[in-house]
């Protein structure tokens, strides 16, 4: 077997491998050795001359060739040797910009040009002094644009000087110019600003919009766009999946609220044609009925329901409905002791309202339109709650027909402040 | 005579006085010359791109001007001058270097840097020859020579700007905190974030010596760890590396355990084992947070170079001494490089073998001292006891 007739196993990083220490073990199981082997003994083996050559080669690579540097002969002139290193380490300090009388500004080629033709005749301006002006009006437009409010953050559009002449006189009085020099200075920095489209100074330039291709618009804030491209469209289906669902469940939503309003009007429907063939059918028999009904009143379950009740519209509390009451102010006796688990309104029995009848027998579809009368409620043995500890109650009819003894206003939210009916007080309140 | 066209191969004098191939990447109209006087700018087909340069035409061997030049004839030309094991060395810096830059886009980055801006650069007592293109603003476009103060980093056209910067900058060391000093060798932290301008310039400043350096992003989530050799004058930049700070939310960085982005020791002081220190930083910075690390790719030749060459020591320096067996794994906790690397450097020393059904490490002292002594001197040692540092996330 002079090469290895198999793919060795993939390498596991936890592994422990052991460490041969002599190319001799190798050669202990197979005579003959695999040319990789030989290899190693042969280089292990090396004498004096192989190595050279060895060397030799290695050379040539490491001695790539750059480029060269030579001194600058003036240079323990331009830096002085005025630095003490401090025993400890050193610390940073603050950034220039908040340490503050640093002048950060370095005239370029262009103010010393004009400066150097402004200075032609006699020296009207040190460069140092003219330094300092620059750096200031720089500055003093950078905070003119803060108060305005129109810092961009990245660069966009051209950004304008805000810096007016008399401003900045103002603000740079304490450097005692002259009038006319600063007229020129000025005038010079304002056309090289307006020019170059931003600020002068390095430091207040906003770093490139991100999607600048410019490859001269370097230092672009860092955004969640630089990453991977496969990556930003798996973050992509992930969003778009969390809001197909969150759109899924809203349809959801809305259809069973649909549902939930068909089925409360197809009830409301059946109801009120309920209520019409009630009526046809009591018109008929008006007159037996009239001679029947009251001795059968007793048997008529009357319900008292708060109003909150009627409101809330749901079947899903029954257990609440007690606490809903005006408790202590209902006959206990007219509460219906089943009414807790009860399809109030589509498992209604038909119930003889006698003494509707005596209302208007031509309209009785819109009961709740019309007003309880007390004498017929008295007829009927219904007994209006009592008003006390501040409650007051309005009786109506409700749909179906119940009666409903408010004491707050479903629609205004409001405690009924007076009752209009005042039911005259009851003949006993433990009539059986 | 006709000015020669871009794209025409023809023999240039160097500067060792032998000629070597190069190719015409751009060409001039001189100034001061007739309408047919060019300076050309070639590219010597041999080398790196960092050595490509404006020439006169009488450093070129006009005889040997081939116009129509094929793929096949430039292979062989270059073939012919390289080594096999020199070619090996170029294909694998081709292959790992630029594993995260697909060809149409490194075609445009060379088309878009391939001519230097910056021609030399001053900075403190030298004047250095740049090797790459830099992004410099616009209003540097017109300086073939720019001036930097070796202090603060700021960048200037002229030489009389410098001296008036000199005589009023404020700063002696980087401005950051110094974390590290043996000798007259201090390391400082400087916080991007806290010194952006001094972190841009020194973007700028390192671009002219990487390739494939980018300036595409803020200085903001970088560190930047200047190595320093001090004296009576300040202390003076040898080089650098900088690190992105670790953050959870930093999708792209906190997968990937990157411990160095882009690493440079400037030319006068190169060879001289400062790129070895800096690496061997990057790996006890790793080892106080507790982490592995990599270097981001790509690599340049020179950065390969050195890298390859900490890890062969590193790893072998335990080799030699450890008894027992050994995992990859506890090599990679022992060194905080990552495992990756530990597999890629031991394989391609060859010294990981399939014997008997499992791998084994060979480790036979003369195999292990003769790759030793290629990776050459581990250069200056870094002293852990001297570096006082707490990692980035847990600073205030």
């Amino acid at each position: 077997m002079s090469r290895l007739s198999f793919r060795p196993r993939p390498l596991d990083y936890n592994k422990k491998l052991p460490i041969v220490k002599s190319i001799k073990d190798f050669e202990d199981d197979e005579t003959p050795t695999s040319t990789r082997t030989q290899m190693l003994r042969l280089v292990a083996e090396a004498d004096n001359e192989t190595q050279v050559h060895q060397v030799a080669s290695k050379k040539t690579v490491s001695e790539i060739p750059t480029p060269e540097y030579v001194i600058v002969d003036t240079y323990e002139r331009d830096y002085s040797p005025t630095f003490n290193q401090p025993a400890s380490y050193l610390r940073a300090r603050g950034a220039r910009a908040e340490i503050g009388d640093f002048v950060e500004y370095d005239l370029d080629n262009e103010d010393e040009d004009w400066l150097e033709e402004f200075n032609k005749e006699r020296t009207i301006l040190p460069a140092e002094k003219f330094e300092t002006i620059l750096f200031k009006l720089e500055v003093l437009d950078h905070k003119a644009r803060e108060r305005a409010g129109v810092i961009t953050s990245t660069l966009g559009s051209p950004i304008p000087v805000l810096l007016t002449f008399d401003a900045a006189s103002e603000a740079l009085q304490a450097l005692s110019i002259q009038y006319g020099v600063f007229q020129s200075i000025y005038g010079y920095w304002k056309e090289k600003r307006e020019r170059w489209l931003k600020p002068v100074l390095r430091r207040l330039q906003p770093p490139p919009p991100v999607n600048d291709t410019n490859p001269y618009n370097v230092f672009r804030p860092r955004e969640k766009a630089h990453r991977l491209h496969t990556r930003r469209v798996r973050r992509n289906l992930d969003q778009a999946k969390n809001l197909l669902e969150a759109l899924i469940k809203y349809l959801l939503d809305e259809k069973s609220l649909i549902q939930r309003e068909e089925k409360k009007r197809d009830v409301m429907d059946s109801e009120v044609s309920l209520q019409r063939i009630q009526m046809k059918y009591k018109n008929e028999t008006e007159l037996l009925e009239d001679s029947l009904a009251l001795p059968e009143m007793p048997s008529f379950q009357s319900k008292f329901v708060s109003s909150e009740d009627e409101i809330l519209d749901t079947d899903d509390f029954p257990h609440n409905r007690l606490r809903f009451q005006p408790h202590g102010l209902i006959d206990s006796r007219l509460v219906l002791p089943s009414g807790g688990g009860m399809k109030r309104e589509i498992r209604r029995r038909p119930v003889p309202f006698t003494w509707l009848h005596k209302l208007d027998p031509l309209e009785p579809v819109f009961l709740f339109t019309k007003p309880l009368v007390p004498e017929k409620l008295a007829a009927a043995r219904i007994v209006p709650p009592v008003g006390s500890r501040g409650h007051n109650f309005r009786g109506r009819i409700g749909r179906g027909g119940r009666i409903v003894f408010d004491r707050w206003n479903p629609l205004m939210h409001t405690p009924i402040e007076c009752s209009e009916y005042m039911p005259p007080k009851p003949r006993s309140a433990t009539h059986n | 005579m006709q000015p020669l066209e871009v794209g025409t191969r023809v023999l240039c004098r160097w500067r060792d006085g032998k000629h070597h191939p190069v190719k015409v990447i751009e060409r001039r109209r001189l100034h001061s010359g007739g309408p047919n006087d060019y300076e050309y700018y070639v590219h010597y087909t041999e080398f790196n791109r960092r050595l490509d340069e404006w020439v006169r035409l009488e450093q070129l061997d006009l005889d040997s001007v081939e116009n129509d030049v094929d793929e096949k004839v430039e292979d062989k030309v270059t073939g012919l001058k390289m080594t096999r094991h020199q070619k090996r060395k170029i294909d694998e810096t081709h292959v790992e270097g630029h594993e995260e830059l697909d060809a149409a886009s490194l075609r445009e980055h060379e088309e878009f840097t391939k001519v230097k801006n910056i021609a030399t650069i001053e900075l403190g007592r030298y004047e250095i020859e740049t090797w790459y293109f830099s992004p410099f603003p616009p209003e540097y476009n017109d300086s073939l020579n720019l001036y930097f103060c070796e202090f603060c980093l700021n960048f200037m056209k002229r030489k009389e700007q410098l001296q008036r910067h000199m005589k009023k900058c404020d700063l002696k060391h980087p401005p950051g905190d110094e974390i590290y000093r043996s000798g007259t060798l201090s390391m400082f932290e400087v916080d991007g974030k806290k010194n952006k301008v001094y972190g841009q310039n020194l973007c700028y400043l390192a671009k002219l010596f990487l390739d494939h350096k980018t300036l595409y992003y803020d200085v903001d989530l970088f560190l930047f760890y200047v190595l320093c050799e001090c004296d009576d004058r300040g202390c003076h930049m040898v080089g650098y590396f900088s690190k992105v700070i670790y953050l959870p939310f930093a999708e792209k960085h906190s997968e990937e355990s990157y411990n160095l982005a882009c690493i440079l020791t400037l030319p006068p002081y190169q060879r001289k084992g400062y790129g070895k220190f800096l690496i061997a930083f990057s790996y006890e910075l790793s080892k106080k947070e507790g982490k592995v690390g990599t270097p981001e790719r790509p690599l340049s030749d020179l950065g390969l170079l050195s890298y390859r060459g900490y890890w062969t020591r590193v790893l072998l320096d335990i080799l030699k001494k450890h008894k027992g067996n050994i995992s990859i794994k506890e090599l990679s906790d022992m060194t905080a490089i990552k495992a990756e690397d530990i597999l890629a450097t031991l394989q391609a020393l060859e010294l990981i073998q399939y014997r008997k059904g499992q791998h084994v490490i060979c480790a036979d002292p003369k195999v292990l001292d003769r790759h030793l002594k290629a990776a050459g001197r581990g250069g200056l040692e870094v002293d852990v006891s001297k570096l006082i540092w707490t990692p980035y996330k847990e600073q205030g």
